[in-house]
């Protein structure tokens, strides 16, 4: 029991490490000295094939991912690999890839009837919890109604999802939403993100309707292969 | 003395000074990327799952789903908009606001009838769809190309002028606000003699661009009565439920797509000597057997560093056959230059790894929380309780 609890209670502090880099007035970073070659202009699919290139990718490790949606709403994970794909509701979870492209569907949001978007999701990185707890820490996605209403006009909005460092983390405790950071487009996302901590997801959302085609392949003609939620009436959410 | 020195310092500021601005010596300590095209494989030979000596067993299907441009018609509304499909237009394929995914790297030739206020005009744009572009293809993937033809547009095509409207992406580092939108520049509003097209270029990066005037391509006087006479020619409306998908008039006319990975090698059709061969890959000789080729059917010398010495010493082919085809280029130089050049950060060549451990003194234990939380007997009666003895 104890070590349960110990190990909950390092999880907690590590979810609670979690942000998006999405502007403050005045970055309190410095700029990186760093080259980064992936930024938010980099083609969809390419930052997931470096991360297979550097050893990140497990073919048998699926990382839990919760799509948040404003209001809630309808998420439809596609699995390119075999071809299915399971419609839950906002918060939904279901199990990525580190690497493959994924194709989501968000639907039925109470804010903004008959809207249908398609964003996609790139894992380049992953968390490591113990195998029991894995599916109750999931990476969180949040999209905000700004989110929803900026793609609907046809702009990208990109976000990286990255593991606070420690030593970097808000002296804040986290509540609610994950926190976002919003960084011109003339800076580099994805170095903001490796200065702040560990990028682990890529999420990019516009008003795309995309072929039938285009959702049943994938672009990078790598196989997206989605572990779906054994029980979809009991989609865990984090307490 | 002195005046000659001057006059040839002088000399030579006025002919270096062209040539050099001072930013080729002075080391700014920015790094430059090269290109995206560049970036975006790790390199020839390299990029495909395995080195790419052979050449892969299929196509995937992915390959084989053409990239797509999603175009949307967003307006004036109403507009009908068809394209040309084969010998003919299919008239009113969609209605503005609408879009269509079109090829990229292909120009289109568009029909737009029915435009509200405008009784009677009908335009014949085409629209030049781009092949994606390393810094476009995320927002390709993810948006569509708005593409509005205004009141102003339409009034400059009455008044007999040509109008191209460019969308593009703008560039990254001129954008401050932290959304990826795009731009539209049309010609109407530039100044004279300024080239849309370039000036998109120049701001960004083209994903799409739009010509219209007002010529005619369905003029009563050019009926194609004769080829009617012995062929048969389907009319398409999409009033009808009659759909087509438009055949491009042409390539985009831009070469920007990126070129996939080349094979340099691999086997050829049965009997035949594989093509670029690599010795020991497919079928083909490792090094070291005698298996050089001559013209006169005799066994050439050994490939280095295995095999017995060649029993052919010399073979002599004399040709007299008087041949005049003009004297050779002694030397040829191509000058190629990449502005910036290519700077990257040098590897790492020295790291510096001090690791502290915590230093503990007689009776001074630190016991694992997993191991007994800490005190003397927290796990219970008959775990034992680790002493220290110094």
């Amino acid at each position: 029991m104890k070590y349960s609890l110990s190990l909950a209670t390092i999880l907690c502090s590590g979810s609670a490490w979690l942000g998006t880099a999405h502007v403050q007035a005045q970055p309190p970073f410095p700029e990186s000295p760093y080259y980064q070659p992936l930024n938010q202009n980099t083609p969809p699919g390419v930052a997931g094939q470096w991360a297979g290139a550097l050893r990140r990718a497990d073919p048998f490790c699926f990382q839990p991912v919760r799509v948040s949606l404003p209001g809630g709403g309808q998420v439809t994970f596609l699995d390119t690999a075999r071809g299915q794909q399971q419609t839950l509701a906002s918060p939904a979870q279901a199990g990525l890839l580190v690497g493959p492209l994924y194709r989501l569907v968000i639907s039925d949001m109470p804010e903004f009837p008959g809207v249908m978007l398609y964003p996609t999701v790139e894992l380049i990185d992953r968390l490591h919890p113990p195998a029991e707890l894995r599916q109750k820490y999931p990476i969180p996605v949040e999209l905000t109604e700004d989110d929803i209403r900026q793609a609907m006009n046809d702009q990208l909005v990109t976000k990286i999802v990255y593991i606070e460092q420690p030593d970097l983390a808000a002296p804040i405790q986290q509540t609610g939403r994950i926190r976002e950071e919003n960084i011109p487009q003339n800076k580099n996302l994805m170095t903001e993100a490796d200065l702040r901590g560990r990028p682990c997801l890529y999420l990019r959302i516009g008003g795309r309707i995309p072929s039938p085609q285009e959702l049943t392949s994938n672009p990078l003609q790598v196989p997206a292969p989605v572990e779906f939620t054994a029980n979809p009436e009991h989609n865990p959410t984090r307490n | 003395m002195k005046y000659y020195f001057l006059a040839l310092g002088t000399l030579v500021v006025v002919c270096v000074g062209c040539a050099i601005d001072g930013q080729q010596v002075i080391d700014k300590g920015e790094y430059h990327a090269p290109p995206a095209e560049m970036m975006l494989r790790p390199g020839p030979m390299v990029d495909l799952p395995y080195p790419a000596i052979m050449p892969p067993l299929a196509p995937s299907p992915a390959q084989m789903i053409p990239r797509t441009s999603q175009v949307r018609f967003v307006g004036p509304e109403g507009m009908m908009v068809g394209w040309l499909a084969g010998p003919g237009f299919a008239e009113n394929q969609l209605m503005a606001p609408g879009r269509y995914n079109f090829r990229q790297g292909a120009t289109y030739r568009l029909k737009a009838t029915n435009v509200p206020g405008r009784e009677g005009l009908i335009i014949y744009p085409t629209l030049q769809v781009y092949p994606a572009h390393p810094t476009t293809d995320a927002y390709l993937t993810h948006n569509s190309i708005p593409l509005q033809i205004t009141d102003e547009d339409l009034d400059q095509v009455e008044t007999n002028n040509f109008v191209t409207k460019v969308i593009y992406l703008p560039e990254p580092k001129f954008q401050e606000l932290a959304i990826a939108g795009v731009e539209t520049l049309v010609s109407t509003r530039l100044d004279p003699g300024v080239d849309p097209v370039s000036e998109a270029d120049r701001r960004g990066t083209i994903m799409a661009v739009l010509r219209i005037g007002n010529m005619d391509l369905e003029m009563q006087g050019h009926n194609p009565e004769m080829i009617e006479a012995v062929s048969h020619i389907q009319s398409i409306n999409g009033e009808r439920g009659q759909f087509i998908e438009p055949m491009p008039i042409g390539p985009a006319g831009v070469d920007s797509a990126v070129p996939s990975g080349m094979v340099m090698g691999g086997p050829s059709y049965p009997g035949q000597p594989p093509y670029n061969p690599v010795a020991g890959v497919g079928g083909v000789p490792a090094w070291g057997m005698t298996q050089t080729g001559t013209p006169i059917g005799l066994t050439g010398p050994p490939h280095l560093p295995y095999g017995g010495p060649a029993g052919l010493k010399s073979h002599t082919i004399q040709n007299n056959t008087k041949v005049d085809m003009g004297r050779p280029v002694d030397h040829f130089r191509a000058t190629v230059e990449h502005r910036p050049g290519i700077k990257m950060p040098h590897p790492v060549k020295d790291v510096q790894y001090i690791e502290k451990h915590p230093v503990h003194g007689p009776k001074d234990v630190a016991i694992p929380a997993w191991y007994g939380g800490g005190h003397p007997g927290a796990m219970g009666p008959g775990y034992p309780v680790p002493e220290y003895h110094p």
